[in-house]
């Protein structure tokens, strides 16, 4: 009989249609939370945004009133200038977060003891007085770009520094075909419900509002890892400190 | 003799405050407020420098240098660039800019920059940074492929250290800090990059045969910064 091939083929392509059209309907409701995902961190950074830029603008507009006041005069000068550079470097830093997902990334293999005894170096031109220890139990190279990696650990040394006030450890190892960076302080911690959101752009923690900082810091760094193709870890306990882990790949020296 | 220099940027903020600080620097100074009028003073006012905002109605600034480029033109052009990446920058010099400064800058730079601009111009004539080929000594420099040649030999250089090379080279006889040879590669300078811009260079010499007692090409200036010392010279 011809009609049984015929029904098959028939069923089939019911199967196919009613597939296919389940299959778009999920593709729209993935796509459709993607965007609003999208809006909603769109939304928060402007929110953010705003805040950085609205308070070095305040400042300034006080000062201004300031300058005519012969005792305020040179105050308020030095504030003007303050606030203008704290605007510059906060665009700097959004521009370098911009280059650095599109940048093409070296692939050099770096050493580590070298990248952590330059990026201590750098951290204590600031802050000479404080114990910054090394641990490197790492033999492998990091293949990568050396400026950016010493970036990321400055910047996680920066952190450190400013969030707590006794001693910071740097330790690393390898890890299979990686090398794993931790960098330790033994501050005030970071709040559970927190943790998540350290890494988004112009995040800034609730407790840490008074210290200066531009909230792109470990931004930066995870930007710097991903394209590196590492991953960042955070893990922090209120009152035992916080510890970051970048995971970088690595090859044999 | 006093220098005339003429703004061409369309942000009214901008230019009242650059040209009363020009002037006391002591330089005679032009505005115009888009790039069409920009292009027309160019013929009346005979500017010794123009600079260019890149962002403008009209006629914007790249169209600008482009059609003074082409008309045979070689006044020296700064831009002033607001969006910094680094393609964008390569492509300002490429069409023949022979400098470009990030917004926001710090007006001190700005007036050194046009210092340094002027000093460097050959009048008609286009600028180093605008040539294909340069070559010093025994090296040539393929600036669109980013090649390095030494004695007909390519050098294994890595892309940052070639693009230094690039900026060194294009501004020669001249103090570059550090800071500034950073800002060339990433387009901002910052404490931590400065320190391995010494490796790049370091990494440099050691390809062009520099050593430590015999600098050939690049010359370090103690606590400051880097000097191009070869002659260059452009290749047809």
């Amino acid at each position: 009989m011809t009609i049984v091939p015929l029904i098959i083929i028939f069923l089939l392509l019911i199967i196919m249609v009613f597939g296919y059209r389940h299959l778009t309907e999920r593709h729209k409701v993935q796509i459709e939370a993607i965007r609003a995902q999208h809006v909603l961190e769109m939304k928060q950074f402007l929110e953010r945004f705003d805040h950085e830029l609205k308070n070095p603008l305040t400042a300034m507009r006080f000062a201004l009133i300031n300058v005519d006041d012969d005792q305020g005069y040179e105050a308020a000068i030095n504030s003007i200038r303050e606030q203008t550079l704290r605007i510059g470097a906060l665009l700097q830093n959004l521009r370098k977060l911009a280059e650095f997902s599109t940048v093409s990334i070296e692939q050099i293999p770096v050493n580590v003891d070298a990248l952590l005894h330059e990026a201590v170096a750098l951290a204590h031109e600031h802050q000479p007085q404080r114990k910054i220890s090394i641990r490197n139990h790492a033999t492998m190279h990091i293949k990568g770009d050396k400026y950016l990696l010493l970036l990321a650990i400055y910047n996680l040394l920066d952190n450190a520094l400013k969030y707590s006030d006794n001693g910071i450890e740097v330790t690393a190892w390898n890890e299979y075909q990686s090398v794993e960076i931790n960098v330790k302080d033994n501050g005030a911690g970071i709040p559970q419900a927190e943790l998540s959101h350290v890494w988004e752009e112009l995040y800034r923690g609730t407790d840490v509002r008074h210290v200066q900082g531009s909230g792109l810091g470990l931004a930066l760094v995870k930007a710097i890892v991903e394209r590196h193709g590492g991953q960042v870890d955070i893990d922090s306990a209120p009152h035992d400190g916080t510890t970051v882990t970048l995971t970088l790949p690595a090859v044999a020296a | 003799m006093t220098k005339k220099i003429l703004i061409v940027d369309d942000d009214t903020g901008i230019t009242n405050n650059m040209a009363p600080f020009l002037e006391r620097a002591g330089f005679e100074v032009m505005v115009a407020t888009n790039g069409q009028e920009g292009l027309h003073l160019v013929g009346s006012f005979a500017p010794d420098l123009i600079l260019l905002d890149v962002i403008m109605p009209h006629l914007n600034g790249r169209e600008v240098l482009r059609r003074l480029r082409q008309a045979g033109n070689w006044t020296p052009i700064i831009l002033l660039t607001r969006v910094g990446d680094a393609a964008e920058r390569a492509m300002a010099l490429e069409e023949g800019a022979d400098d470009y400064l990030n917004k926001p800058f710090d007006p001190q730079e700005l007036v050194a920059r046009i210092r340094s601009v002027l000093r460097r111009a050959m009048p008609n004539k286009p600028p180093l940074s605008s040539a294909q080929k340069l070559a010093s000594r025994d090296i040539i420099l393929e600036r669109a492929a980013r090649r390095v040649l030494k004695q007909d030999r390519e050098l294994p250089l890595t892309p940052k250290a070639v693009a230094l090379l690039d900026f060194l080279m294009t501004h020669p006889e001249e103090l570059i800090t550090r800071e500034r040879l950073l800002e060339s590669i990433w387009g901002w300078a910052d404490p931590v990059g400065a320190r391995t811009v010494d490796t790049r260079v370091a990494e440099l010499r050691k390809a062009l045969g520099d050593t430590p007692d015999r600098h050939m090409y690049i010359e370090t200036i103690p606590g400051e910064g880097y000097r191009f010392v070869g002659a260059v010279e452009i290749l047809a």
